[in-house]
């Protein structure tokens, strides 16, 4: 409810200002609409699918945020440190610079460069962690934070060879929602869906796991395939949204503390709310990126980490209450 | 037929051999005790008798059938394992980790149905934590931690109980109260329990049969009286005892023989 509410009013925030009831007229009443074509036009064809693709990147990072903290029971964890931001970031880095044009069951080189490179490189953490001697989730987390910093030098590495392109590359790097039309809603609407619904079909098995491996497999939980689910569900989120958005650092970390303080930590009340959490986050954080400079905008990416740090350094004063902050 | 048999089961971790060639056979309602010097094994074999490790040779059966051959969920339906440790952290509450016991029935995917509630209520009830149903696990003493722990077995339904040194940690009171509950449940539920100790006195007591585990091997198996021998206990422990009838029960009574050591 709170989602919807902040999204209406996101729709009228921007450099030209629409009120909530000129919003209602605009888009149901045909008369009004008509004599305003201008105004109609910036809702229905700027705005409004920014605000989707706003609700749909803050949900999918809110959503692979919890399933990377229930994986790892690290509330530290979420889709950077475990690398599928940076392999989603390097495959956008490599569309851009080689120009790629292709384009496969309706997603843009983008999108499937983002998809590949986030699926590909939590693969590749999963395998390394899964070699190591305990098989532990540690291990896999530290694994990410290796390959992360490796992919995190090659993305510089591209920036420098390709300086042509590096406003391009930047602004990825620094995450924007600026210029998402419907053709990118319609990209990547069904990975963030699809992501998100997962995790939230893995809500028993995630509750299971934060008891502990031993537990959980005494549950009757297959730990490999549960892992593998989860790794899977939370790229595909993740990439959804780096490639609609670039990156967007703190919404995955600090949506799923949110949630778990709002609905505790059963994660059938825990994935959808800090989905929408992380749609709100988004949503707010947009309104500022696009209005505080006006006519200019601020990469949003900025704006989320500019308020999320203070926010999630309260938190954490302040933890303790229904659903703490731990994971 | 016999619910738990291990056959020559061998186990070892980074070439440094645990078990060697363990065989057990369990029936049902009974309770058996792990005895053993510390490093003797007996984690392992109870992860091996869930599956948990699996062992390098042998075989563990329930029902004579292979648990090689169940899936991950039908194991979880024959076989609980209380862990000596599980992660205390989270802010879950006391009944939905009870709840869980019924993932194995009720699927990780599905609604729970009126049985699966039903058989929460009843694991909450045997095991006293109607009244702590909403605590959350981090605000549990270790007793009734302990005690959440086997209503959740309990709630599984599974018809083998294996606890790893369930009293670990706990004052007498509550030691008492975890083993006295598990000896009621295998007795009511013909539970066939298997559990590991290191109170021989306690073993004695709530213990049907003991196995006394060293040097990767069972010592001994069998009654009370048969396994809590001075000479056994002295190769398992390396310490001197001697063994009287106890005061109340009359089950064999430990008591280690050491001198106290300088002047007070």
């Amino acid at each position: 409810m709170a989602t919807v509410t902040c999204a209406v009013i996101s729709l009228g925030v921007g450099a030209v200002p629409i009120g909530v009831a000129e919003i209602a007229a605009l888009l149901f009443d045909s008369a009004s609409a008509d004599a305003r074509s201008t105004e109609r036009s910036i809702l229905l064809q700027l705005r409004l699918p920014r605000i989707v693709s706003a609700v749909l990147v803050g949900a999918s990072l809110g959503a692979a945020g919890v399933g990377f903290q229930g994986l790892f029971r690290n509330s530290l964890a979420d889709p950077y440190v475990i690398g599928a931001s940076s392999g989603a970031g390097l495959g956008v880095t490599l569309a851009v610079t080689m120009g790629m044009q292709l384009s496969f069951l309706g997603l843009g080189a983008i999108a499937m460069a983002a998809l590949l490179g986030s699926i590909l490189t939590v693969i590749i953490v999963f395998t390394i962690g899964s070699l190591s001697a305990d098989r532990s989730p540690l291990s896999l987390l530290l694994a990410g934070v290796a390959l992360s910093s490796m992919i995190n030098a090659i993305v510089s590495l591209l920036m420098f060879l390709n300086d042509e392109k590096i406003v391009v590359i930047l602004s990825w790097l620094m995450g924007s929602l600026a210029g998402n039309d419907w053709q990118v809603v319609k990209a990547t609407a069904i990975s963030s869906l699809v992501g998100i619904v997962l995790l939230w079909s893995l809500a028993r098995p995630l509750d299971a796991n934060l008891l502990g491996e031993r537990a959980a497999q005494s549950l009757g939980l297959d730990l490999f395939r549960f892992r593998v689910l989860i790794v899977m569900a939370a790229s595909i989120a993740t990439a959804a949204a780096v490639s609609s958005a670039g990156i967007i650092g703190f919404v995955g970390l600090i949506a799923p503390h949110i949630g778990r303080f709002l609905v505790g930590p059963r994660h059938g009340w825990l994935v959808p709310t800090s989905g929408c959490v992380g749609a709100m986050i988004l949503l707010v954080s947009d309104a500022i990126a696009r209005t505080v400079v006006a006519p200019a905008e601020l990469p949003v990416g900025i704006v989320t980490a500019l308020l999320g740090g203070p926010f999630f350094l309260f938190l954490l004063k302040t933890r303790g209450g229904r659903g703490g902050i731990q994971a | 037929m016999i619910p738990l048999t291990a056959r020559d089961v061998s186990f070892a971790f980074a070439d440094k051999a645990i078990l060697d060639r363990i065989s057990l056979e369990l029936c049902a309602g009974e309770v058996l005790v792990l005895l053993g010097a510390n490093g003797a094994g007996k984690t392992t074999l109870l992860q091996t008798l869930c599956r948990q490790l699996r062992p390098d040779s042998g075989a563990v059966l329930i029902q004579q059938e292979d648990i090689r051959s169940r899936s991950a969920k039908t194991l979880a339906r024959q076989v609980a394992l209380m862990p000596q440790h599980e992660n205390r952290d989270s802010q879950l509450r006391v009944i939905d980790v009870v709840t869980l016991g019924r993932a194995p029935h009720a699927g990780w995917w599905f609604p729970l149905t009126e049985k699966d509630h039903a058989a929460v209520e009843q694991a909450l009830a045997m095991s006293g934590l109607l009244t702590l149903r909403d605590r959350r696990i981090t605000e549990l003493s270790g007793g009734e931690w302990r005690r959440m722990i086997l209503a959740r077995a309990l709630a599984q339904h599974a018809s083998i109980l294996l606890l790893d040194e369930p009293t670990a940690g706990l004052d007498l009171k509550y030691q008492l109260d975890v083993l006295s509950r598990v000896q009621a449940m295998a007795r009511q539920c013909r539970l066939t329990v298997v559990l590991s100790l290191h109170d021989l006195n306690h073993a004695s007591i709530f213990g049907d049969r003991l196995a006394l585990m060293h040097d990767r091997q069972l010592l001994a198996v069998g009654t009370p009286k048969e396994v809590l021998q001075p000479a056994l206990i002295e190769t398992a422990f390396g310490i001197p005892v001697t063994v009287i009838d106890h005061p109340i029960h009359g089950t064999p009574f430990v008591v280690p023989l050491y001198e106290p050591q300088g002047e007070p």
